[in-house]
């Protein structure tokens, strides 16, 4: 059995919703919306997907649903940080608690299960399975691509100057005529959607939506986010490595024995080594955090 | 204001009670079930329990009650409540009950409890446990004349002696029937998730399993353990179900499940009470009881020979008889507490 390349093609697995969230982290960061959100858009959107496929009987309904519901749980969220002198903190927790309560009381009303919704049919599986691309889901594919395409649209386009304007300085972008609390909330909403594709491959890796199936990777995309010191591609690397690491350490499960705990537990201790200044300095946007006056 | 409206959900859940007293009908024993967190709807451990009950209504004409505890703190109150109401005998369905049965049913001397999936030494209490390791014994047999590779696994949830004792009867039932069929021994791998509610990581871990050969995967995981199935249904091999019967999820991939009868164990111990030798003390369930065993219907028929099944059925009747003995886990019965919620 080729050793390298199961590691490479799990590697890439459990990186895709870990790179869509980092990504979806960065653009909300940098414009000054802490985001510890991040895994009530992964919940959404994984609900969004597994209910749209169930309801409609199509993948693509799927997506769609999916990107809503994230869409929606993000537009609340902005709403909340940029009419709002709510900390930004404190509504992303409260976020992920009521959003996880609530795909749990949705699956009651929908299906009368509080576990997890039923399964796709074969016939979607086989949909799935037939979508992929060198042994890929399109969904890897797009989250791959999608690093580029943030790194760019962040240093290159005139909405990414005034998103990381308003997120070092809001004043002096109002005093050039941005409206802050616009670019947030577009922002937050822009991770919100990137975040739920993250949720929508979730519920589409294993053919059904399961309660807490985030299972904490939204945290994680945030301390990717840190660590990459709030820099998409560094973010980005900092998902992959961390994913590499996880997909390693599956592999050596078997024969060394080592404690899951340990390359779980990895990514917060550089967290905290990155926000000591240890190594370099992290320097997250200006006005992160910072509610708007 | 999303705080405030999170606050006010918390606090309903946790004013609300634990439903309506349930009045005495003369010459007739009331029994209460009180659920696991999840409650209802779980597809497994509480829709069973409560399954047992609605057979022992019928059956036995007990007056019945449930409770569905919105949060583990409440176990207490709940448990507390149908003993304050005099029921006859109150059910706590699963370990993660066992500490707050352990603080209740001294108060309550008179009243008979039961405990599922946990052993409490109280002489008011009867812990009924399973014998898991017989069951997965057959089910590792099963793996044993269906695998090509030689290569099976089992992905476990967490790393806890409840787990291993699942392992253990698979492995020792796996590697007797390689033996019988002349082969050897072959090799069962086995990985821990380190989680009963990530499905994805589920899947994971079974097509490194796949990648080092393995074509039958047994899971012991909880909702994690979707996740193996839909592994294995990709990978085109074989997994295995636990505790209630998986076999509908994928029928053509799901080979067989482990069960294990939690409304067997309910419908039982209601019957040890009408008929009123119902007592404390450990009561262990395994094949020769009814309480664990093998799954077959009309999902996995296809996959299971006339001979597999002949051959599975002499091999259970063996196990009841004694004749097979297989080997338990010192110190398994101690459960983990905290696997899920």
């Amino acid at each position: 059995m080729n050793v390298v390349a199961d590691t490479l093609v799990g590697t890439l697995g459990i990186a895709t919703p870990l790179l869509f969230a980092t990504l979806g982290g960065v653009v909300s960061e940098r414009s000054g919306v802490i985001n510890l959100g991040l895994e009530s858009y992964l919940l959404a959107g994984a609900f969004g997907a597994a209910a749209g496929t169930l309801a409609a009987g199509s993948l693509l309904v799927g997506v769609g649903v999916g990107l809503l519901a994230a869409g929606a749980v993000a537009l609340a969220h902005g709403i909340l940080a940029t009419r709002t002198r709510a900390d930004h903190v404190v509504t992303g927790v409260a976020l992920n608690l009521l959003v996880d309560a609530a795909t749990i009381a949705a699956l009651v009303s929908l299906y009368g299960t509080k576990g997890s919704s039923p399964l796709f049919s074969d016939g979607l599986v086989e949909a799935l399975g037939a979508s992929k691309v060198l042994g890929l889901s399109p969904l890897t594919w797009l989250s791959l691509v999608a690093i580029p395409l943030v790194v760019v649209a962040l240093a290159r386009t005139k909405a990414g100057l005034r998103l990381r304007a308003v997120g070092e300085n809001p004043r002096c972008a109002e005093s050039l005529g941005v409206s802050a609390a616009r670019v947030r909330l577009l922002s937050v909403v822009t991770a919100g959607l990137i975040t739920g594709l993250g949720g929508v491959f979730l519920a589409f890796d294993v053919g059904s939506f399961s309660k807490h199936m985030a299972g904490g990777r939204g945290y994680l995309a945030l301390a990717c986010v840190v660590i990459g010191k709030w820099r998409p591609r560094w973010a980005a690397a900092a998902a992959i490595g961390f994913a590499f690491l996880k997909a390693l350490a599956n592999q050596l499960q078997t024969a060394a024995r080592i404690p899951d705990e340990i390359p779980r537990m990895l990514p917060y201790v550089i967290t905290l080594v990155v926000l000591s200044g240890i190594v370099g300095r992290a320097r997250p946007p200006a006005a992160l955090g910072k509610p708007l006056a | 204001m999303i705080l405030a409206l999170s606050a006010a959900l918390v606090a309903g859940a946790v004013l609300r009670g634990p439903g309506e007293a349930v009045a005495p009908e003369p010459g007739k024993k009331r029994v209460a079930v009180v659920l696991s967190v999840g409650g209802l709807g779980d597809r497994s451990f509480n829709d069973m329990a409560y399954e047992g009950l609605l057979r022992a209504e019928e059956e036995l004409g007990v007056v019945i009650a449930y409770g569905e505890p919105a949060a583990m703190s409440e176990d207490e109150r709940y448990l507390a409540f149908y003993a304050e109401q005099g029921f006859d005998l109150v059910f706590a369905v699963g370990f993660l009950m066992h500490s707050a049965l352990e603080k209740v049913a001294p108060k309550y001397p008179d009243t008979q409890f039961a405990i599922i999936d946990s052993v409490i030494d109280q002489p008011n209490i009867a812990s009924v446990v399973f014998r898991e390791h017989e069951g997965s014994y057959l089910v590792g047999a099963l793996a044993a004349r269906k695998s090509e590779s030689g290569v099976i696994g089992i992905v476990k949830g967490m790393d806890a002696p409840l787990l291993m004792k699942f392992e253990h009867g698979y492995r020792q039932g796996f590697h007797a029937e390689r033996g019988r069929l002349g082969k050897e021994p072959g090799t069962v791998l086995s990985m821990v998730a380190g989680s009963f509610a990530d499905p994805n990581r589920g899947k994971e871990l079974t097509l490194v399993m796949v990648g080092e050969g393995a074509d039958v995967v047994y899971q012991a995981a909880g909702r994690t353990g979707n996740g193996v199935i839909m592994g294995a249904k990709e990978a085109g091999i074989y997994a295995i179900g636990v505790d209630a019967n998986q076999n509908h999820e994928r029928p053509g991939t799901v080979l067989t499940s482990m069960v294990k009868k939690v409304d067997v164990a309910v419908l039982e111990t209601c019957r040890d009470l009408v008929e009123g030798r119902l007592a404390g003390g450990m009561h262990s369930l395994g094949v020769a009881e009814g309480g664990v065993g093998w799954a077959l219907d009309a999902n996995n028929r296809a996959l299971v020979s006339a001979d597999d099944e002949a051959h599975l059925a002499d091999l259970a009747a063996q196990i009841a008889s004694g004749t097979i003995v297989v080997e338990d886990l010192p110190g398994s019965d101690e459960r983990t507490p905290g696997s899920d919620e």
